[in-house]
Order: C-alpha cells, then sequence, then structure tokens
C-alpha cells in the first residue's frame, strides 16, 4: 500500500474534526509542563474549546472518503476507502465530539486529588480521537487503529485514582479483557484478510458474497469481538461491572458511552457491507446476532437486580442496551429499507444520552459519600432533590418510559425487529419481559436515592456549574429525542442515502 | 389555540412545574385546588353539553399535529364516558387536595406529583389518540410511584415498588400492540393512531396476521392484560391492598376514586371497539373472572382486620362489576358496569376518607382497636354509614343504579350469564354484611378505648371532603337520569358495534 493518492488534495474539510481534535490533544498534553491549578484550568479549556471546534467542524464536513491506492494488487490498480464519512458518520460524529464536550465539562465534578487534570484531558481527547476514527472507519485498519486508540485512554482512565484498589481492578480487568479482545480481533481480520485477499468491508463483503465457507464465518465473528467488547455484549462483558464501579465517575461517563456509539457505528456500516444476503444460509446472521441480544438482555436484566452498587447495575443496564442495539442490527442483513439502521441509531444515540446523564448525575452524588453504593445513596434526594430528579428521568428514560428518548429507541428496534424471523422475535420477546425486570433494578437506585430517608445529615456544596451544564443538555436531548416522534423518520432518510 | 380538553392537561402540568418555583411554593395546594377546579368544570361543562344534545359522538374535539409519521396527534374529545370520567377526576383530585390541605412534609413536591398525576389521568380520559393514550398510561406511574413510596407508611417502599412493576409489566405487552397497529396503518392507507379510525378499522385487526396470528387476537390479550391489573381483577390485584395500606389518605383516595377507572376506561374505549369479536368471544371467560373478583373480593374484605384492607378489598369486588356488567354483552350490563365505575369512584374516595379521619385521630387501622366512636364523633358516625349503605348498594343510594343494571344484564344475557348473575347476587349480602359489621365495630358498642372518647368529631375541612361525596351518592341514586342518560348512547354504540361484528 502507498500513501494517500494524492496529498495535496487531502480532504481537510472532511477530517477537521479529527483534526481539530488531534490538535487538542497535543495541546492539552504540552499544559502538563507547566504546574498549579492555572495550567488545569488550561487544560481542560483547551479540552473544551478542543471538543467542541470538532462537534462544529462536524456539522458541516460533508461527505466524502479517504482512501488508499493498491497497486500491484491481483487486481486492477484501485482506489480503496479507509475512512468513510458517510450517512452514518455525518450523524454519529457530532454526538460523540458533543458528549466529548459533555464529559470534559462534567469532569468537574471530579476531585483531582493528583493534580493529573491535564492527562485525564489529554486521555478523554485521545478516546474521543480514537472514537471518530472508529465512526468513519471503512476498513479494518482503521477501525483497529481507531479502536487500539480507545482503548488506550480507556485503560488510564478506568485505572485513574491512583493508589485506590477498586480502580487498579478496573484497569487490570479493562486491560486484560481489552488485550485479549483486541488480539482476537487482529486474528480474526488476518484470517479474513488471508481468505478474500481485503481489509476493506467492502471488498471482504464482495468476497464473500461469491461463496462463504465456515472458516469465514469464524474469522468474521473474531473480528467482529473487538466491537462487540466496545458495546459489551454477552460473552464480552465480563469487564463492564468492575470498570463501571471501580473508576472515577467521569471516566465512567466517558468509557461507557463514546466508544458504544462509535462501535455501533462501524458496525452498523460495516454489517450491511461484509453480510450482504447472499451470504452464508438466510437469517444465520440474524439469527446468530438476536441470539446475541438475547443472552445480553436476559444477563444485563437478571444481573441487574442483584446488585449492590448503583453503577453495577448501570453497568449491566449497559450490557442490555448494548444487546438491544444488536437486535436492531440483526434485522439488518438483507434489509434494504433504513428502519433497521435507524432504530440501531436512535438505540445508541438514546442510551448514550441517558446513560451519560445518569453516571454524571451518580457522579455528584458520589461527592458526598465518596460512594455510589446504593446504601450510601440514602436520602439523596433530600441532598440534592434536582440532581437525583435528574437521575429518575434518565433511568425512566433507559426503562423506556414515553415520552422519553428510551421509549421512542425501544419502539424503533422493536418495531424493526419483530418481523425479522424467529430469532429475533424471540429476542424482541426477552427485551419486553426485560423491562420489567431491568425496572425493578433502576427502581432499586430510585428507592435508596428518593425513597429512603437519610441516615445522617450529609452537607453538600451545589455541583460544579460546567457538571450542571452537561446534565441539563443531557436531559434535554433525552426529552427532546422522545418527543420529536419524526427524528425517527429523519434517521431513516438520511440513512438511506 | 389549545382547547377545553387540552387545558385540563395543560394547565396541570404547568401548574406542577409553578408548584416546584420557590417562591410559588407557599401556593402549591391552591394550584393543586385550581387545577381539578378547571378539571371538574370542563367535565361539568361536557356533561352538560351531553344533556343538550344527547348522543354517543365526541364533544370539545380538538387536535394538533405532533408526528406525521407515526400519524400521531394530541387529539382530544369525550363522549359521555369521558366525560363522566374526567369529571370524576377533577372532583376525585379537588377532595384528595381538600384531604391533603394541611400536608406538612415537602407540601409543595406533594401537590406538584399530584398535579402531574391528574393532568396523566386527564389525558388518558380525553385522548382520541392511542399513542397519547399509552404515553398517559405510562407516565402516570412516575407520581404514582413518589406518592405512594415518598408519602407513604411503614412498608411504603415494597408497596409502591410492586405498583410499578406490576403495572408496568402489565402494559409491556400493549407497547408491542401499538409497534403493530403503526405498522399496519402505514401498509393501509397512511399510519395513524386516530381511535375512531382504528375502531373502524376493525376488521383489518381480524383479518392481518403477523406471525401467523390474527392481530386482534395478541391485541385483545395485550390491552386487556393491561386493563386488568389496573383494574384490578382477581387473580392480578395482589399489589392492590399494599399500595392502598401504605398510601396516604389522599392517595389512597386518588388510587380508588381515579386511578382503578383507568382500567374499565381502557377496556370500554380499547379492547372493545378495536376488537369487537375478540371482546364477544371472550366474554364468557371474562364474566368468570368478573364473578371470581366481586365474591373473591367480598370475602376476603370479611376477613380482614385493617380498615384500609378491607376497603381495597371491597372495591376489589366493586369493580369487578363494571368487567362483568361489561362481559354480559348487554347493553344494560355495559351501563352498568360503567355507572358502577363512577358511583365506585365516590363512596369508595368516601369510605378511604372516614378511614382517613380515625387514623388521624387513633393513629392505627385495626378494626378491633375501635367501638363507639358514635359518641364522641357523631357526624364520623353518620357520614360513615351513609357511606357505607351506599358503596353496598342499598336502593336509593348510588351503589345500588350500577349494580342493578349490573344485574338486569346479568340475567337477560346469553349462556351462563344468568346462572353467574344469580351467584353474583351473594355479594350484595356479603357487601352488606362486611361494611355494615365494620359500622358495627367501628361506631357502635362500648368505646374500643377509652381514650377515644375525647376524639373530635370530623371538623370542617373533612366535611368539606366528604360531604359533597356523599351527597352525589344520594343525587345518583335518587335521580339517575342525567348520568345514564349520558352513557348509555356510548354503550349502545358499543354493544351494536360488537354484536355487529360476530355477525
Amino acid at each position: 500500500m502507498t500513501a494517500f493518492a494524492d496529498t495535496a488534495a487531502f480532504p481537510f474539510r472532511l477530517l477537521l474534526p479529527e483534526t481539530i481534535l488531534a490538535g487538542g490533544l497535543l495541546a492539552t498534553l504540552l499544559t502538563s509542563l507547566g504546574k498549579g491549578p492555572a495550567w488545569r484550568k488550561l487544560a481542560a479549556l483547551l479540552a473544551a474549546a478542543a471538543a467542541i471546534g470538532a462537534f462544529v467542524a462536524s456539522l458541516d464536513a460533508g461527505a466524502g472518503a479517504v482512501g488508499t491506492t493498491i497497486a500491484g494488487d491481483s487486481f486492477v490498480d484501485r482506489t480503496v476507502a479507509m475512512l468513510r464519512v458517510d450517512a452514518i458518520a455525518t450523524i454519529v460524529r457530532p454526538a460523540i465530539t458533543a458528549l466529548l464536550a459533555l464529559c470534559v465539562f462534567a469532569r468537574s465534578i471530579d476531585r483531582d486529588d493528583a493534580g493529573d487534570g491535564e492527562a485525564w484531558h489529554a486521555c478523554t481527547l485521545g478516546i474521543g480521537l480514537g472514537a471518530l476514527l472508529v465512526t468513519s472507519a471503512a476498513n479494518t485498519i482503521p477501525m483497529w487503529l481507531g479502536l487500539e486508540l480507545v482503548s488506550l485512554g480507556s485503560y488510564a482512565l478506568a485505572a485513574w485514582r491512583g493508589g485506590d484498589r477498586r480502580a487498579a481492578e478496573a484497569g487490570m480487568k479493562y486491560v486484560l479483557f481489552g488485550g485479549a479482545a483486541t488480539g482476537l480481533m487482529l486474528f480474526g481480520t488476518s484470517h479474513l484478510y488471508g481468505l478474500t485477499g481485503h481489509l476493506d468491508f467492502a471488498g471482504i463483503g464482495h468476497v464473500l458474497g461469491q461463496g462463504a465457507s465456515p472458516a469465514t464465518a469464524a474469522a468474521l465473528c473474531l473480528a467482529a469481538v473487538g466491537a462487540a467488547y466496545k458495546l459489551t455484549v454477552v460473552p464480552f462483558h465480563v469487564y463492564a461491572p468492575d470498570v463501571y464501579q471501580g473508576a472515577p465517575p467521569t471516566s465512567v461517563a466517558v468509557v461507557a458511552t463514546l466508544p458504544k456509539l462509535a462501535a455501533g457505528a462501524v458496525l452498523l456500516r460495516a454489517l450491511p457491507l461484509v453480510l450482504p444476503a447472499n451470504v452464508a444460509p438466510p437469517g444465520s446472521a440474524a439469527a446468530g446476532l438476536a441470539i446475541v441480544a438475547f443472552v445480553s438482555l436476559a444477563v444485563g436484566a437478571v444481573m441487574a437486580t442483584v446488585q449492590r452498587d448503583a453503577r453495577r447495575i448501570l453497568a449491566f443496564s449497559g450490557i442490555g442496551h448494548g444487546g438491544t442495539a444488536v437486535l436492531a442490527m440483526a434485522a439488518m442483513p438483507g434489509a434494504t429499507s433504513g428502519g433497521a439502521a435507524s432504530a440501531t441509531m436512535l438505540q445508541l444515540l438514546a442510551y448514550a444520552a441517558a446513560a451519560f446523564g445518569a453516571f454524571v448525575c451518580l457522579g455528584i452524588l458520589e461527592r458526598d459519600t465518596n460512594s455510589t453504593d446504593l446504601e450510601a445513596l440514602r436520602g439523596a434526594g433530600r441532598r440534592r432533590p434536582w440532581t437525583t430528579g435528574a437521575l429518575c428521568l434518565f433511568l425512566a428514560s433507559l426503562v423506556g418510559i414515553p415520552p422519553l428518548a428510551g421509549f421512542l429507541a425501544k419502539w424503533a428496534v422493536i418495531a424493526t425487529a419483530v418481523t425479522a424471523g424467529p430469532w429475533p422475535f424471540a429476542a424482541v420477546g426477552a427485551l419486553l419481559v426485560t423491562t420489567a425486570v431491568f425496572a425493578f433494578a433502576y427502581l432499586r437506585i430510585v428507592r435508596a436515592a428518593v425513597l429512603t430517608e437519610p441516615a445522617h445529615e450529609i452537607p453538600c456544596a451545589p455541583p460544579p456549574w460546567p457538571a450542571t451544564l452537561a446534565v441539563v443538555v443531557a436531559a434535554l436531548v433525552v426529552l427532546g429525542l422522545g418527543l420529536w416522534l419524526d427524528v425517527l423518520a429523519v434517521l431513516t432518510r438520511e440513512l438511506a442515502s | 389555540m389549545i382547547g377545553p380538553l387540552a387545558a385540563t392537561v395543560a394547565a396541570p402540568l404547568a401548574l406542577a412545574l409553578a408548584a416546584l418555583v420557590p417562591p410559588l411554593r407557599p401556593l402549591a395546594r391552591w394550584f393543586a385546588v385550581l387545577g381539578s377546579a378547571l378539571t371538574l368544570g370542563v367535565g361539568a361543562f361536557a356533561f352538560a353539553d351531553l344533556a343538550a344534545r344527547p348522543g354517543a359522538d365526541l364533544r370539545l374535539v380538538e387536535s394538533h399535529p405532533w408526528s406525521t409519521t407515526f400519524g400521531a396527534s394530541l387529539a382530544f374529545g369525550v363522549d359521555g364516558l369521558g366525560a363522566a370520567m374526567l369529571t370524576l377526576s377533577g372532583l376525585i383530585t379537588l377532595v384528595a387536595t381538600i384531604a391533603a390541605f394541611r400536608e406538612s412534609r415537602r407540601p409543595h413536591a406533594y401537590h406538584a406529583l399530584v398535579l402531574t398525576l391528574l393532568a396523566a389521568t386527564n389525558a388518558v380520559f380525553t385522548a382520541t389518540d392511542l399513542l397519547v393514550f399509552y404515553v398517559a398510561w405510562e407516565a402516570l406511574l412516575v407520581p404514582m410511584l413518589a406518592l405512594i413510596g415518598l408519602w407513604g407508611g411503614e412498608q411504603r417502599r415494597y408497596a409502591a415498588i410492586k405498583f410499578v412493576v406490576y403495572t408496568l409489566a402489565g402494559s409491556v405487552a400493549m407497547l408491542l400492540l401499538l409497534i403493530v397497529i403503526a405498522n399496519t396503518t402505514a401498509a393501509n392507507g397512511g399510519a395513524t393512531f386516530d381511535l375512531p379510525r382504528l375502531a373502524s378499522m376493525a376488521p383489518v385487526w381480524a383479518s392481518t396476521t403477523v406471525l401467523g396470528a390474527p392481530i386482534a387476537r395478541f391485541g385483545f390479550v395485550a390491552v386487556l392484560l393491561a386493563c386488568l391489573v389496573k383494574l384490578p381483577a382477581v387473580p392480578l390485584h395482589t399489589w392492590l391492598p399494599h399500595a392502598h395500606v401504605q398510601a396516604p389518605t389522599a392517595v389512597s383516595v386518588l388510587l380508588a376514586g381515579v386511578l382503578l377507572k383507568l382500567g374499565v376506561y381502557g377496556l370500554y374505549r380499547i379492547a372493545w371497539p378495536l376488537f369487537p369479536a375478540e371482546a364477544l368471544a371472550w366474554s364468557p371467560a371474562l364474566g368468570v373472572l368478573g364473578l371470581v373478583s366481586i365474591l373473591w373480593g367480598a370475602f376476603t374484605a370479611l376477613g380482614q382486620t385493617d380498615l384500609k384492607r378491607l376497603v381495597a378489598y371491597s372495591s376489589v369486588s366493586h369493580m369487578g362489576f363494571c368487567l362483568f356488567g361489561l362481559a354480559s354483552g348487554t347493553v344494560a350490563g355495559a351501563l352498568g358496569g360503567a355507572v358502577q365505575a363512577v358511583t365506585h369512584g365516590f363512596s369508595s374516595a368516601a369510605l378511604f376518607l372516614l378511614v382517613g379521619v380515625v387514623y388521624d385521630r387513633a393513629h392505627h387501622r385495626r378494626v378491633d382497636g375501635f367501638g363507639g366512636l358514635a359518641g364522641p364523633m357523631p357526624r364520623f358516625a353518620w357520614l360513615l354509614l351513609f357511606a357505607s349503605l351506599a358503596s353496598a348498594g342499598l336502593p336509593g343510594l348510588g351503589g345500588f343504579v350500577g349494580e342493578f343494571l349490573v344485574f338486569a344484564g346479568g340475567f337477560t344475557a346469553n349462556g351462563s350469564f344468568p346462572a353467574m348473575t344469580a351467584a353474583a347476587t351473594v355479594s350484595v349480602v356479603l357487601a352488606a354484611a362486611y361494611l355494615l359489621w365494620t359500622v358495627k365495630r367501628v361506631a357502635y358498642g362500648p368505646l374500643g378505648d377509652p381514650q377515644h372518647g375525647t376524639f373530635a368529631d370530623c371538623d370542617r375541612r373533612e366535611r368539606l371532603a366528604i360531604v359533597p361525596l356523599c351527597a352525589l351518592l344520594l343525587v345518583v341514586g335518587v335521580w339517575p337520569k342525567p348520568l345514564v342518560d349520558a352513557l348509555r348512547p356510548v354503550c349502545e354504540a358499543l354493544l351494536t358495534n360488537v354484536h355487529g361484528a360476530a355477525r
């Protein structure tokens, strides 16, 4: 492979969001040369500016592809897309950058004991950059690179609390499982390359369309592990509860949302390309995805009810919601309508907004007691009525109470998956049944935080304004996405083009 | 601009938000009075319109666009049943607000939640769009959870969570139905959730299959399940005694007076009109279920030692009449069920308020801990006797009208209904037994506790809440014509439709 076919025509506008984030990342790192709170504030400002700049740039990036020209291949010379800013990326890139900005704002609630705020912001921008790369990847190489960039930042964020045993465990688990997932993914990708001679999604799909073998099916499954790990679907979910519990609150808000959006986006792009309707026995891909969704929902719901820590409950909620996104994808292979794609997209967006809000609210509540154990949340509603109210709003969206975003997303997923075959239908059944089970699990948080009197009075200061702003924005998104029913039609129209 | 029915939804919501604004907090209870009085006024206005021009058509119709792709609109309109329920909702909320007027624990939040609940129930009773109906149906769980869970008794958390999980589980199948309806209408000339149009598409639901089964077959079961949990019908009733016992008095009043009616209303508004053939096919089974609820509730009430549990089980029995009457497939039966829903709203609210009166003074609700209260509290004893007799169905009082019509309908219905009706009449004896025995044990005989001799009688605020309910029970009992005239065209149209679908 050669470098860019024509460096003079580097699509600057197309990749401006990535460029801004990379610049912001470097600038934030430079601030670590200085010491003192002023420098840390500067780092936060730079990070926020970079994220907001990337958000603005992503709104007006246009569409297009970045690729390489392959020479001396068995085919004729051809251009292969590396990154493709298509409809999916056009929707998800603004979402990721906006969420990134909110994460930077939300960071204001973390106690920065170690004084390494600038490094936190650099890591977070790195995760954002990786997420953007994954989001627009049209080739296994940038997808892998992006996922690794996300992982490296996430490892650090998970273990951020120096000297905290839980945080160390979280980081260790994340690294071990993440390393294994990366290895499996690379292994699968190399097999795919060996079997098909291609690394780009379209090329792989082109060869698979001419006939697939069990070996290619196995390779595909392995190659998908990296994304499945980020989406926290069973069986790649085991790290999530420990990481979500042990990492600092805003780290969790980052790690639980940005990678999921990116992984969902790349799966959304890759699935129709890699799995044309004629690959494998008809319906087998849908069945496989639906089974993953079914098991994720079942495991997430059952385990969520027995947790004693609010963040662990939300971790299992994330596993269920990852399964729900996969369920929407199960309706996709061979489907021509944009219904499945828009359902997946809405599910990802609704989950990201609600989960982000819930984790930040828990982070604010955690400031008072240093714990999100259900016992420690007692009386939070009395102490911080607005924060607790917002937390309840996000939980209601996660369970799918109308008229919130989670309801519309669940609606869309069921509408698209219910007719996609017997396995997706069974998974829809699981989705409906687990609604009540998840409701019970979330109600345990509500019960502790709202319905239980505090054991003793705890003094508390109002949360910093940037965090409040982040929560308010997330709440407005959750409400707006739920009330604006036509968003589904808009997404469908955009994704079909 | 918005019309009167949309105002009964929008105004309570706006007042609820206003009640949370710190400078306005002291006014919160007046906001609740205002919101419920407005609802009551709009309901009465609709009633006056119905009295002037009888008919089964929708009144005060209005529609605001919401989503073109879903075919959903913020559409409202009431017929006789909707107007009756709206009026009931306004009246009971007003009464409950008077009962909780001296609420001292975070009163602004309490009244804001009551107003939110009022907005949601009004939306259910007035919506002519299925999506609006469903959104409100689900959303009202949130204020209810908070009202029971925050202001309730010792085991309030358990009761509140049980209530929410039960009702949520009951309505998830309805979500699936809505999605199927959306897909089907989109394929049949444009997406819509307009209830009259959905009702006119009954043949489509019966003939279109999803996954090998007609939509009507599972759709009816889905709506039925959601409604039977709310109603509640035995064996889906087990959340009710807990919720009632733990809820504060005013919330018990709302629960019995308004929320249980949602289940009845859903059957009349969704299940029967959309799936008439299924409704007819299920009628014998639902008749049995209604009968079981009537008798089970009555027998269980007989054995209760807690006054609130007693009234809660009597509610199960009385709401069973609504189901039984509708299932009988006769106009008289359906009419009786609807009238029963209204009068039970009055009588159960009055009974819960009276239980609240003694609980306020004695701080317990054990039946055997009372006695002879007629001495220190003569007004209380009179009101208790009156409400109990009305609830037990004494001729001339409210409860009689509905039960009589249900019996009349049941005896003329087909199949096993006459026999089942005969069995159901036993409940009249049982109701008289458990209610009057309770009145005797609470109000007459020697004082249950010497300290009870110093109890103050019902004060002006308590009378202001209870007396209007008793007066309405008397009015409906003596002169049921306005209520019956308003409800009859709806029931006639409903059953014409059902029997027409069978042919």
